[in-house]
């Protein structure tokens, strides 16, 4: 019972532990490397959905100036804070294994006291989502016509994991309807509440399959532009 | 199940010392792992202390650890462990005898709660409810206080805040009387400074654990913090409502 990670489950806990801190680091470090990157965010109708904003300046990326949207609302969400206090703090590494030695103060202290502004983030997170669906409309249009490439698909997967990602989140409930209690005298609220809590059940798996589809989707916009592979189009 | 043979390895002692014993029983079809203890307790070592009550998995006096995970004895199949089934008591509280722990503390702190932040129904509540009015409420009221949540928080477990903080199993509780459409009280100030909300850190074990099925991290805590967020952490809700005043 006392040394750091010993437990007497006797299933391979560590499985979940290492592979969700091995996504999780490489999605911030590839995310940071684009960022100073700044280049290859465009290609034909594609804009990389890590840079919603074709802002051009010579001294900054231009991906700097909005990857903090997506990156505080993703830091401070609480699946997110799940997956890190676990995987990359051992804070537990998993349930019923010895974590290591620590005054713990939980979230009631700086700086996760802090994590609390999950909401303003979510504020500007629902702010982005009509711009990357814009993006990915336009991924839809080939000078001027209707057209189709694997990159289309790609913007457009992104789009809608990352809308239910966001509709999932659980401030987003909670301002739904989840501060009411009597239900019965607000049955629209009461009917918003429950659809949102709907998606909210699926909420960890939309946190994996945005955060693995903007990267998917940036990085063969990356490989496009910067003339690496050719575009597959479909029609 | 070698030779319709079962292996198990029960934690035997008292007070935090002991070693675990091995017991060799006879398997029977359907054998749950309280099944085993009794059998180990009538026909092998009548001293052996365990708790037990209903063996229907509604009173949750079985809790246990079992195979190092937090469970009711009376509800785990033999047939879906490994062997040997390795028995413990849960280790987050202090250590009685065998297979019991002392959990005194639960009934203490429930006693506490309901002193401090108990019901308080409306002046003028209207008690003919309907269905969406006790959906909330109906999740939490299934808890059966087995304490399996409380063993594998970490907070409990690990950091031993057992003073700081009522666990997940009290703040299943505390959501059942908060988003109660009948109660008047606001506990949150009680819950983020008795309660020790924040100690939490939504790492989701308790909702891992309970037997009940309830989501206890998704429904109970994350909405009680949002509650509380509303009250002492969003700046622009607290500058609104000295403003305007009220509940905004
Ligand atoms: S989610 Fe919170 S209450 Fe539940 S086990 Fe984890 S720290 Fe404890
Ligand atoms: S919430 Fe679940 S695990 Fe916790 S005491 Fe109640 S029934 Fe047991
Ligand atoms: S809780 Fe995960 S995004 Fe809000």
């Amino acid at each position: 019972m006392e040394r750091t990670f010993s437990t007497s489950r006797t299933d391979s806990w560590w499985v979940e532990t290492l592979v969700s801190a091995s996504v999780f680091v490489l999605a911030i470090i590839y995310s940071i490397v684009r960022a100073l990157e700044g280049k290859f965010f465009q290609w034909g109708p594609y804009l990389s959905p890590l840079y919603p904003f074709p802002i051009e300046t010579a001294w900054i990326s231009p991906a700097m100036f909005t990857m903090w949207v997506p990156a505080g609302f993703r830091i401070t969400c609480y699946f997110c804070r799940r997956v890190y206090y676990r995987s990359v703090f051992a804070d537990p590494p998993a349930c019923m294994v010895r974590e290591p030695k620590r005054n713990y103060k939980g979230e009631s202290a700086f700086p996760y006291i802090l994590l609390n502004l999950h909401r303003y983030f979510l504020f500007f997170a629902i702010l982005f989502v009509p711009i990357h669906w814009f993006h990915a409309i336009k991924s839809f249009i080939w000078e001027g016509s209707f057209g189709m490439g694997l990159g289309s698909i790609l913007i457009l997967a992104d789009s809608v994991f990352l809308t239910l990602y966001v509709l999932s989140c659980h401030s987003f409930r909670h301002l739904s309807g989840g501060r009411i209690d009597n239900y019965s005298q607000n049955n629209a609220r009461y009917k918003i509440w429950k659809f949102v809590s709907s998606l909210n059940k699926n909420h960890g798996f939309f946190f994996w399959v945005s955060l693995i589809s903007v990267i998917v989707a940036d990085l063969y916009i990356r490989l496009l532009s910067s003339g690496t592979i050719n575009e597959i189009r479909i029609f | 199940m070698k030779n319709g043979e079962v292996t198990f390895l029960v934690f035997r002692g008292e007070r935090e010392k002991g070693i675990f014993k091995e017991y060799k029983i006879p398997y029977q079809e359907g054998m749950v792992v309280l099944d085993g203890i009794l059998y180990i307790q009538s026909k092998l070592d009548g001293d052996m202390a365990v708790r037990w009550n209903c063996k229907a998995a509604k009173c949750g006096s079985c809790a246990a650890e079992i195979n190092g995970k937090p469970s009711l004895m009376c509800k785990t199949k033999v047939k879906d462990l490994e062997q040997p089934i390795k028995v413990e008591p849960m280790r987050a509280y202090p250590h009685i005898k065998d297979l019991v722990s002392d959990t005194s503390w639960n009934m203490k702190t429930r006693r506490n709660m309901i002193q401090k932040i108990g019901f308080s129904p409306k002046k003028d509540a209207n008690w003919r409810m309907k269905d969406q009015d006790i959906e909330k409420g109906r999740e939490f009221r299934a808890c059966i206080e087995c304490g399996l949540c409380l063993d594998t928080c970490h907070v409990l477990r690990e950091h031993k805040l057992f003073e700081k903080f009522i666990g997940p199993a009290y703040l299943t509780f505390a959501a059942y009387l908060e988003t109660h459409p009948m109660d008047s009280a606001n506990r949150l100030k009680w819950l983020k400074e008795e309660g020790g909300i924040m100690y939490c850190n939504i790492t989701k074990c308790c909702t891992e654990a309970c037997p009940e099925e309830i989501h206890i991290t998704d429904n109970a805590i994350i909405p009680l913090k949002e509650r509380v967020a509303d009250e002492f952490f969003d700046p622009i809700r607290m500058i609104a409502r000295k403003i305007f005043g009220g509940k905004s």
